[in-house]
């Protein structure tokens, strides 16, 4: 319900009130009160005095316990009349929904913003920002959860080993800028991939000598020889290397018979020689023996690494891309991809930025596919040509890699200072100076206090006496106020029950966070000293952040938990059902979501384009996944659709379809709950835990729209599930990785799938396209709840009724503007509420 | 700001704050009592690891899911039909598992916990162990179903504890000089005892700028501070005792999944079996253990089963790490504790998880085995519907001597499962 509704809907029920009251009341009456009055109070409940006016987490509970007996069918019990169907669904269904309302409403802090701590991604910022090393803050707390944004600071905890997490990391930052900082000769080494032939043509040979002896054990003579007599170890290994020879010799065949092959690498799906391993170290001789060669590793640092690529000729389009992977201690990781799509007369160069450090030395390249995935297109070729045991052919083929670094280290002004104070032993005054510097930078622009100071003094000198060198003894000070309470909150200046204007630097903190989730940067704060950071200065001042590219913090932060998008990392896909979905392709279209936003913003458009418009912003890879083969390269870019295509908007995004399933098949509940919830801003109840599995029904040739029947022969299910399920069914032409599909697949039978239906009270729809021009029609109450998500990410803390006023303020002025995210940007930085410390 | 949050000269005048102080509360004879718990994330498979209900107390059938544990079956006991009240996550396994908190027990904010029960066993015997209790946990455990927090124990504010994920490391923490000479040692502690010292006076400043609200929520700094000083102390007080010699090899580097628990099972054996603590959680690994028995499959996928290929992985999944408990128990049969006693006779083990079986919360998992002189053994009990679990957990502080009047929510004792 729309905030604008509820306020009908409150108006109302001042005059439904008796009735509505009624109805519970009549229900325990018909149903309850016999066991749970003020004389018999059956379990301990009593029901003849609880009220639907809900005001404390204490009966928001109780009640909640009611619901949760009714809905599970314990109460009423066996031996006891079931209510009829209809009064059930009633109750229930008021029930839950006030028990939403309340939850809402006893989550209101009366506009009160609890100080917060810094969440994971702005302290790794933060840090980033002041001493230019990215840190690992994997041990720290992710932070995000589904209930609140992770800018809520009730909900941004902080426990003992977390601080000492925080002192640790700091320390280590502070070790890798001092590493970084020393002066490196930045070389430039090719490799050319060609030199793996001599691997390759050893591992063929070996292969095929195996597979000699295998041959020549089984056509032995003397019955009585072993396996081992022909150097093989046992039985077994006589089948292994006879399979491994049938299956990988073609395709070593097929590797080196290709001319490609002599003057590169071919990238192939799979085994055996499916991926190009790059060490970055060189061989020189050795000074004082020419004749030995010593390796060097890449020293650590950023680098710039590019390769010389091509895609082979007849090669299947939806296999022209490319991984770049780095060796890391938790295994491989991505760390970009790309559209291969020129051909082997003139190859084109791709070029990434990666982080050399110590266990990070070795770059893979690879086709994009997960090894489930790779097998799963590797069997499916084999299908094809049931004969051809080496799997498809070559798709991408390398020609050299090359890498370029360490880059020069680029050092911060507050780097360029630690560095000064570390040349030698500073004198007492000096020092004092450079630490309190230090910390009012790192504590935004708060005076630390002299204790504190007089403290990190006496810490240095302590390190000193103990014989460590000027830069090591400025670690453990410098840490300390990397992990003070001044760093890790941001603590506005409040007093009790009063609403403070914030200082134009505290102001200046709220918006870096809100826009960068990094600290301010000079610009920002010059403004902020000045005292200008008002009306048209701040507008200004916020166009020239979004342009910037710590913006995509915002994106990445907020839309990813706005729209719920953790759930496209809670299944993995099937791989022989979807061999073209891994975590490549899931990354990109968590990817394409962000850019859409992000070019709304950017471009001053509607929001209303986030449900319906003509054009979409696809790169390469998710161009092809939908099947449009003519977008080429890697950057998002905006794409004109066709006037009848179902593309655009977000629910035909692969993203918003792959979280709606659980990587076999669809989920239409879950995609009807997410629309409901994210786009008509109409929450359902939670799931209520417990429910069991539609297990009844498990091995039955049944269709989706079949099962969810069943939800409809239960009260406890049917009074939310009426208006959950013929939404997801009206999006199953998009299956579970968002490919549109007229048909669905069950036990090999195809059935032609059916989208139409009706939403609850509401209009009815015949297609997929129709629904979205219901949702469309009712953009109001999408962009109350991004109204609500947006106000809530950046003020960090839950937004309730209380708030309603400036809701619709924003609302009015994003409609004058034409529904601009922009508009509504500017709008929320212009509030008091945003200015305002209560 | 109180003043017990200084440290004085760390180095030298230290008092523990807390030695000796809670002797009193340990009965005598329960001064050789251990406790134990093990979690495992998403729960178990309904159909074929819960025994048929019908058959109750010492004649019931093992299911197929507990089959591995037949050799034992007489040692522990099946408390069945609990919950906690509050806990709705279908993806929190651990995270309520030993508390039975309501998350939205705070106004205002959208996660809160309480201490774990093992956190009251520590308070009251940890003072007399080099380590008060242990916490051992497995790599991306929300994958694995335990839900958020650092291992299955929270501490007396309701804060996550941090859980050991390597074998190599727990091994040197209870082995291991840690590359360090005591010298070096006593100064470290020293350093980090500075190091809090000028942390707490920026707090102090923060402080005093702050409303109330907020200055509940710096607090929960404080409190950090406080827990890390007392960590400190302790560390300091064991300083010169050498630690004990290990009763295992060093374990392998990169064990995963399945050997990775074993291991982790063989370590907890050899710290309780040592006295290195009288109280141990772990949260176990699922998913790895699921990719070290090589199905292709998550484990959160897994427990989405209903036929066919996850519910044949489920069942695996039951069967081994029934296996693997199989194994802990003969392991804590054969060894001796410091006193002489049987490991397991003097050690109340509980295992199980918040989640039943996909995303259900109610009638959990749990069993119960060890300490036959409170324990009553090798019966299949069925709670009434809706007992909460923290009834059991209160029982099992108790029957150890640690006497509580109520734990969380619970409404009594289940005095039924003692002897």
């Amino acid at each position: 319900m729309s905030l604008k509704a509820f306020t009908l809907f409150i108006l109302l029920s001042v005059y439904i009130q008796a009735d509505k009251l009624h109805d519970y009341q009549s229900f325990f009456k018909a149903h309850c009160l016999d066991c749970h009055n003020e004389k018999k109070q059956k379990g301990k409940v009593r029901l003849d005095n609880i009220s639907l006016k809900i005001s404390n987490l204490e009966e928001a509970d109780q009640w909640q316990a009611i619901l949760d007996a009714v809905q599970s069918g314990e109460m009423p019990p066996e031996e006891e009349p079931e209510p009829p169907a209809a009064e059930k669904l009633d109750f229930l269904s008021q029930l839950s929904h006030k028990l939403v309302e309340a939850r809402t409403e006893l989550s209101d802090s009366g506009g009160k913003v609890i100080m917060r701590r810094l969440n994971r991604n702005e302290y790794a910022n933060t840090i980033e920002s002041l001493l230019g090393v990215k840190v690992e803050v994997g041990n720290l707390p992710d932070d995000r959860s589904a209930e609140s944004f992770d800018t809520d600071g009730g909900g941004l905890f902080m426990s003992p080993d977390q601080l000492v997490q925080y002192l640790s990391i700091a320390r280590g930052a502070l070790e890798k800028t001092f590493r970084r900082s020393q002066p490196q000769k930045i070389t430039q080494q090719r490799y050319q991939v060609e030199k793996k032939n001599a691997f390759i043509k050893k591992q063929r040979e070996k292969l095929l000598n195996e597979y000699k002896s295998v041959q020549a054990f089984r056509n032995r003579t003397n019955q009585e020889a072993k396996p081992s007599d022909f150097g093989i170890k046992d039985l077994r290994a006589t089948q292994i290397i006879s399979n491994d020879y049938k299956r990988f010799f073609p395709a070593f065949e097929r590797y080196l018979n290709d001319p490609l092959s002599e003057q590169g690498f071919l990238l192939a799906l799979f085994r055996p020689i499916p991926q190009l391993a790059v060490d970055l170290k060189t061989q020189v001789k050795q000074k004082n023996n020419p004749h030995k060669m010593k390796t060097i590793w890449a020293p650590e640092g950023m680098y710039k690494l590019r390769a010389r690529v091509a895609k082979t000729e007849n090669a299947d389009p939806e296999r022209s891309f490319m991984d770049l992977n780095i060796m890391t201690d938790d295994g491989l990781k991505r760390v970009d991809s790309f559209h291969i799509t020129a051909s082997t007369d003139d190859p084109q160069i791709i070029e990434a930025l990666i982080e050399v450090k110590e266990g990070s030395r070795r770059v893979v390249l690879s086709e994009k596919s997960n090894e489930g995935t790779a097998r799963a297109k590797f069997a499916k070729s084999r299908i094809d040509k049931s004969k051809n045991y080496s799997g498809p052919g070559h798709a991408v083929w390398v020609d050299w890699v090359e890498w370029e670094g360490p880059l020069e280290f680029n050092q911060t002004t507050q780097v360029q200072k630690i560095l000064e104070a570390s040349q030698s032993k500073l004198p007492e005054e000096e020092l004092k100076v450079f630490l309190e510097a230090f910390a009012y930078e790192a504590f935004r622009g708060e005076q630390a206090n002299e204790t504190f100071i007089d403290k990190l003094i006496n810490i240095y000198n302590k390190e000193m006496q103990l014989g460590k060198n000027s830069q090591e003894a400025l670690i453990e000070p410098l840490a300390i106020i990397l992990s003070s309470p001044s760093f890790l909150y941001l603590s506005e200046a409040s007093v009790d029950n009063e609403k403070k204007p914030l200082s134009q630097r505290e102001l200046a903190n709220r918006l870096a966070y809100f826009l960068w989730s990094f600290p301010p940067d000079e610009h920002l704060v010059s403004l902020a000293n000045k005292g200008q950071l008002k009306a048209e200065v701040l507008r200004t001042e916020v166009d020239r952040m979004l342009a910037n590219s710590k913006s995509k913090n915002l994106y990445q932060s907020f839309v990813y938990q706005w729209l719920d998008m953790e759930r496209l990392y809670l299944f993995q896909f099937d791989p022989k059902k979807y061999p073209n979905y891994d975590e490549t392709l899931r990354d990109n279209a968590a990817e394409e979501v962000y850019q859409t936003v992000k070019y709304i913003v950017d471009n001053d458009l509607s929001t209303k384009n986030l449900i319906q418009s003509n054009f979409a912003i696809l790169n390469g890879m998710m161009a092809r996944h939908y099947g449009m083969g003519n977008v080429i390269g890697d950057e998002f870019r905006k794409v004109d659709l066709p006037k009848d295509s179902v593309r655009g908007g977000l629910l035909a995004m692969a993203a918003i379809s792959a979280m709606g399933s659980d990587g076999q098949h669809t989920s239409p509940v879950e995609r009807g709950v997410w629309v409901l919830r994210k786009l008509l801003n109409n929450p359902p109840p939670p799931a209520p835990a417990n429910v069991p599995q539609l297990s009844r029904l498990e091995g039955k040739d049944l269709t989706v729209r079949e099962i969810l029947k069943v939800h409809q022969e239960e009260p406890q299910c049917s009074h939310c599930h009426k208006k959950i399920d013929p939404i997801g069914l009206g999006l199953e032409n998009f299956d579970a990785t968002g490919r549109w599909r007229a048909e669905d697949n069950y036990s090999k039978k195809k059935i032609a799938i059916n989208p139409a239906g009706s939403l609850y009270k509401g209009p009815s729809f015949a297609s997929y396209e129709e629904l979205r021009a219901i949702i469309y029609e009712r953009a109001d109450d999408f962009n109350y709840g991004l109204i609500s998500s947006l106000l809530s990410y950046s003020l960090g803390r839950p937004i309730a009724f209380s708030d309603r006023a400036l809701m619709d303020d924003l609302h009015l002025r994003m409609k004058k503007d034409n529904f601009s995210m922009r508009s509504l940007i500017h709008g929320i930085v212009q509030s008091k509420e945003f200015q305002t410390k209560k | 700001m109180d003043r017990r949050y200084f440290l004085k000269g760390l180095g030298t005048t230290l008092a523990l704050p807390y030695m000796n102080s809670l002797q009193g509360d340990v009965k005598k004879d329960h001064q050789n009592n251990k406790m134990l718990f093990l979690s495992f994330g998403w729960g178990v498979t309904k159909q074929s690891w819960y025994p048929n209900s019908k058959q109750r107390g010492a004649d019931y059938e093992l299911s197929e899911g507990l089959k591995p544990l037949a050799r034992h079956k007489k040692d522990f006991s099946l408390i069945l039909g609990t919950e906690h009240q509050f806990n709705k996550q279908g993806h929190w396994g651990s995270t309520m598992f030993l508390t039975g908190a309501n998350r939205y027990a705070v106004p205002g904010q959208s996660f809160s916990n309480t201490i774990s029960c093992d956190q009251i066993a520590a308070q009251a015997w940890g003072a007399n162990n080099r380590f008060s209790s242990l916490q051992f946990d497995c790599a991306k455990a929300s994958s694995s179903g335990h839900g958020p927090g650092l291992s299955m124990s929270w501490n007396r504010s309701g804060k996550p504890m941090a859980g050991m994920q390597n074998p190599v490391l727990v091994y040197n923490k209870l082995f291991g000089n840690e590359g360090m000479s005591i010298a070096e040692k006593q100064e470290l502690i020293s350093k980090r005892g500075s190091s809090l010292d000028a942390i707490l006076s920026d707090a102090k400043t923060v402080s005093k700028k702050l409303n109330s609200e907020d200055k509940d929520k710096l607090n929960e700094y404080f409190d950090s501070v406080r827990e890390i000083e007392l960590q400190l102390s302790k560390e300091q007080a064991w300083l010169g005792k050498a630690k004990p010699k290990a009763p295992l090899q060093e374990p392998q580097k990169g064990l995963k999944g399945y050997d990775e628990i074993k291991i982790m099972y063989d370590l907890l054996v050899a710290a309780l079996q040592t006295d290195s603590t009288r109280v141990i959680t772990y949260r176990q690994p699922v998913e790895s253990l699921l990719q070290s028995l090589d199905v292709g499959i998550t484990s959160h996928n897994m427990s989405h089963y209903g036929q066919g290929d996850r519910l044949a992985v489920s069942k695996l999944r039951d069967e081994k790490q029934s296996e693997l408990l199989a194994y802990l128990m003969d392991r804590m049969k054969q060894v001796k504790d410091v006193n002489g006693v049987s490991l397991f006779d003097s050690t109340t083990l509980v295992y199980g998880s918040n989640i039943s079986t996909s995303h259900t919360l109610t009638n959990c998992p749990v069993l119960v085995a060890g300490n036959k002189n409170i324990l009553k053994l090798g019966e299949h009990k069925i709670m009434p519907n809706g007992t909460p679990l923290n009834n059991l957990w209160l029982t099992l502080l108790n029957a150890n001597g640690l006497k509580q009047k109520s734990f969380g929510d619970s409404t009594g004792m289940i005095e039924d499962i003692l002897v």
